[in-house]
């Protein structure tokens, strides 16, 4: 699977480290390099008498290298791909070195055993016991919690942006203390809220309401529908064994990662990756929690094709999903395209998830024949009836929008609700780009 | 007032307050909100919070997107270039993400001279940059096409793309712009520059007519006298100043003819006949006439040579004034070729032929400088005079010599220096690395040919001390050089 240089640099852990990428991808650099069907490697020269052994897994886009670098993928993998893709005449076709095909062969014995792995017995009766303990604290934290929301809306929302942190802080540790995380992140993201915007009622509200249907929605979980308490409980906190999800019947397709969103929480890495089933026409949401400078689990490349099974978590609305095997790289093909007939049939999907799920997170929408407009000094997506919804995108992601569409109308994948959506890529010349 | 409106309005004062009254909802909203309403076993606060998410349900469930069909962007024509391909693409990026500001200017020339336009993703930053750097806007635009002209209406930092004629600039731009639409003029169409500025001259201001003047030092002519020497009255200093100047300059204005008759009177080729008419023996005869005009001291020309100048006063004036005369005028005092003029002096007055060499840099008079190439003197003018190999001979003569003086100027060259030149000073560079550091390659790159990579990593400093550090600056040079090959090869693959 060969990237282009921007789904290379998309890889990149910073920018430190796209620069030194671009930096040695230059065929001096690299004392030996080579390719073969699973692999691409080189022996780069660096400050060390021995040159860096670099290596990445193609089948799967994954870096092994020699060099003390805690980066992840390192500057050598990154310089190695990109010369790769400018220069690919001058990687020989080879068979693989010890050093490289060693590697690639643990990495398949790993992917063997995992399957293989045989899960322990577990004692039943402990796990009720603690799985009682901790439905009585998150009942008692829920407790707290809508007492506090009703002191908030008593006295008033008018005073909120003058609480200080602590006031947040407070009630989100509560909340950790009552074992229902999801909860604590919720009111995190309520204080979280920003209080110089315009209209910060409006969104101060929304926050506080999702609050509240999860709250309240616990607090009457057992007259819920069975596949709604999922979510109620998702969203409070209580996870899902991922080993148990994945003995379930997935969803076999070609998913185009659309894009990601990293960030970081305490000691936690946070990433958000939007992928779309070109087969099926869906959607699916991939978390990934890593401690911070660890190498995630799976690389998710935006732009990248990979085929896979994923499973997704219980719900009246599957979004969120996680991949059942390996996932191998594919060869995209946009030909079938599904994308929403306009802003109108986008209102009617928004309504129909908002009725199932109110305090459901954004999900990406893709959309054709959209044309960016300026109107009352403010930039909108205009379908092909005419129909606007607010565009908000940082300005360079706007410039690089109006400059590739140079006034015609695209085809691009955004995120959002309501009237406002953000734009993460778009299909330009058969090729699908982030923004 | 809608529901949403009302929810909040009640949330911004509390439950515990009596809000606005209650507008009329929607009939399937108003039917929910009444039930909850009429439960007296929840509390206020549960009412509000459950009146709250139904209200919150509804207005996201019914959003409508607004309609404007008749709203529109004209598209961006059609270009007539062909894209760069994309190869020549990565690179700018490359350079874009180096921010060189040297290597852009080779980009785009390489692309403009290929007729081909840069792909429209990049556009956004390309034409931030220019913005940013005056001197690349010209390039830009030519390699931007018909969408970076349709893009740039959209900003206001892209004006630049403003297709306003130079005269509608002349008459109602900004100074800055109204200096550069003068000076582009005079360079293809001088009088016409000229007359614009008669046209105006009466309604600038002294600071304005002084920068404007020094517009007419491009392609200053004989046709610029008459208008010329009647502002040598003006009354502003600066602008009197430029005036003067620029009679210096100009072969046939009444102070270059008052200096070439000082010096028809002052210097003298004598010819005799030595040896019982067997050998001419020569020599230039240097003296002033007993009476100067003064006003020829008002021009510029100092009396005094100082008192540690190896002048005497009347040489040092002679000195200062052959430097404002054209060379041509000793062809004829001497009625000698430039060639025979030049040994004349070498020969009898070498300490008069510095003035001389200045005054072939003064007057741009390029088939008297190969005539000087063997003195000691060093005429910076001349690097750019010169063919290029002979402006590199000319320059590592005196590099091998006198080292990083000559690196100064042969900075100033207009043409990429050959690879025994370029290779010259970066061994002299490489002793002085603090000097010669990234940020130095960075702005001079487009001085250093591509050929120097292979010889880069034999250039080491002679002290060991120094060569760390030389290393850095090394190793950037070399990434600039890449790139500038990878330049060259995109557009010529």
């Amino acid at each position: 699977m060969k990237l282009t240089e921007d789904q290379i640099l998309a890889l990149a852990p910073d920018e430190a480290s796209k620069k030194a990428g671009r930096d040695l991808a230059v065929p001096a650099k690299w004392v030996s390099k080579g390719i073969n069907e699973l692999a691409l490697w080189g022996e780069c020269q660096g400050s060390g008498s021995k040159p860096y052994q670099t290596q990445v897994d193609l089948s799967s886009i994954a870096f092994k290298c020699s060099c003390p670098s805690r980066k992840f993928p390192c500057k050598h993998g990154l310089g190695l791909l990109l010369l790769h893709a400018r220069q690919p005449g001058t990687f020989a076709v080879a068979e693989s070195p010890a050093w490289v095909s060693d590697w690639i062969n643990k990495r398949s014995e790993k992917e063997e055993k995992k399957t293989e792995k045989v899960e322990k017995p577990v004692d039943e009766n402990a796990q009720a016991k603690r799985q009682q303990a901790r439905e009585q604290k998150v009942a008692a934290g829920v407790k707290e919690l809508l007492v506090w929301i009703k002191d908030i809306v008593r006295n008033g929302i008018l005073t909120a942006p003058e609480k200080g942190v602590a006031y947040w802080e407070n009630m989100s540790r509560r909340m950790v203390d009552s074992q229902a995380s999801g909860l604590s992140a919720m009111v995190k993201n309520l204080g979280a809220t920003n209080f110089w915007k315009e209209g910060w009622q409006s969104d101060f509200m929304d926050r506080l309401i999702s609050l509240y249907l999860v709250a309240e929605g616990y607090q009457n979980i057992t007259k819920l529908d069975p596949v709604l308490q999922e979510d109620i409980r998702s969203a409070v906190g209580f996870t899902v064994s991922q080993e148990e999800l994945k003995l379930k019947q997935g969803v076999q397709d070609s998913w185009l990662v659309l894009g990601k969103d990293i960030r970081e929480e305490g000691p936690l890495t946070i990433e958000q990756n939007w992928l779309y089933g070109t087969k099926a026409n869906r959607f699916a949401l991939i978390l990934q929690f890593y401690a911070r400078g660890q190498f995630p689990p799976l690389a998710f490349t935006p732009g990248l094709v990979l085929n896979a099974e994923l499973v997704y978590f219980p719900s009246v609305l599957p979004y969120r999903a996680i991949v059942k095997n390996q996932p191998a790289t594919a060869i995209a093909n946009w030909t079938d395209l599904h994308t929403s007939a306009g802003w109108e049939q986008v209102a009617v999907d928004e309504a129909g998830s908002n009725s199932r799920l109110p305090f459901r997170s954004e999900m990406p929408i893709i959309l054709g024949g959209t044309k960016l407009v300026s109107y009352q000094k403010q930039w909108w997506l205009q379908d092909k009836n005419g129909c606007l919804c607010k565009l908000e995108a940082d300005p360079k992601q706007i410039w690089k929008l109006l400059a590739v569409s140079g006034g015609e109308a695209l085809t691009l994948a955004l995120i959002g609700r309501e009237n406002t959506y953000r734009p993460i890529g778009l299909w330009h010349q058969n090729n699908y780009t982030t923004i | 007032m809608g529901a949403w409106e009302y929810i909040l309005n009640t949330a911004m004062l509390g439950t515990d307050k009596r809000g606005a009254a209650k507008p009329d909802f929607p009939g399937e909203l108003a039917e929910a909100l009444d039930i909850i309403e009429n439960a007296p076993e929840r509390d206020k606060e549960t009412r509000f919070l459950n009146s709250a998410a139904i209200a919150f349900n509804y207005r996201q469930c019914g959003f409508v997107p607004l309609k404007k069909p008749e709203i529109n962007t004209a598209a961006a024509l059609p270009e007539t270039r062909l894209y760069c391909n994309e190869r020549a693409s990565a690179v700018l990026r490359n350079i874009l993400e180096e921010n060189n500001a040297a290597l852009l200017e080779t980009w785009l020339l390489q692309c403009d001279q290929h007729q081909q336009i840069v792909t429209p993703a990049v556009l956004p930053e390309l034409l931030d940059k220019a913005a940013q750097n005056a001197s690349l806007q010209p390039a830009v635009v030519n390699c931007s096409g018909n969408r970076g002209a349709w893009l740039s209406q959209f900003n206001s930092a892209w004006t630049y793309f403003s297709q306003a004629s130079d005269e509608e600039i002349w008459q109602t731009g900004k100074p800055e712009d109204r200096v550069k639409v003068l000076k582009k003029l005079r360079q293809t169409v001088p009088g016409t520059a000229r007359e614009w500025l008669q046209q105006t001259w009466d309604q600038e201001n002294a600071a304005a007519r002084a920068e404007l003047l020094k517009c007419l030092n491009i392609n200053a002519g004989p046709e610029d006298l008459p208008w010329l020497e009647t502002l040598l009255a003006e009354k502003g200093q600066k602008a009197r100043d430029e005036v003067m100047g620029l009679l210096k300059k100009i072969p046939g204005s009444s102070i270059i003819r008052q200096y070439e008759e000082l010096l028809s009177q002052s210097v003298t080729l004598k010819k005799e006949k030595a040896l019982l008419g067997m050998m001419n023996k020569i020599a230039i005869q240097i003296k002033l006439p007993a009476i100067i005009d003064e006003s020829i001291f008002k021009s510029g020309i100092e009396k005094l040579s100082g008192p540690k100048s190896a002048f005497s006063d009347e040489q040092f004036i002679i000195y200062q004034v052959i430097n404002f005369v054209p060379p041509s005028f000793w062809e004829r005092r001497f009625e000698a070729s430039p060639q025979q003029v030049v040994e004349y002096f070498e020969k009898y007055a070498s300490f008069m032929l510095p003035a001389l060499g200045l005054a072939v840099s003064h007057f741009n008079e390029r088939h008297w400088a190969p005539y000087f190439l063997h003195h000691e003197g060093f005429h910076i003018d001349f690097i750019n005079m010169l063919p290029q190999g002979e402006g590199d001979k000319y320059l590592l003569r005196f590099m091998r010599k006198e080292g990083k003086e000559i690196i100064h100027y042969a900075l100033l060259s207009g043409n990429e220096w050959g690879l025994e030149l370029a290779l010259t000073a970066l061994h002299i560079m490489a002793d002085h690395p603090y000097e010669y550091n990234g940020a130095f390659f960075g702005k001079h790159i487009r001085l250093v040919p591509v050929s120097a990579i292979s010889h880069l990593e034999k250039i080491d400093p002679k002290s060991a001390n120094l060569e760390a550090s030389w290393g850095k600056s090394k190793a950037h040079l070399l990434k600039l050089l890449n790139l500038k090959q990878q330049i060259i090869q995109a557009f010529n693959a």
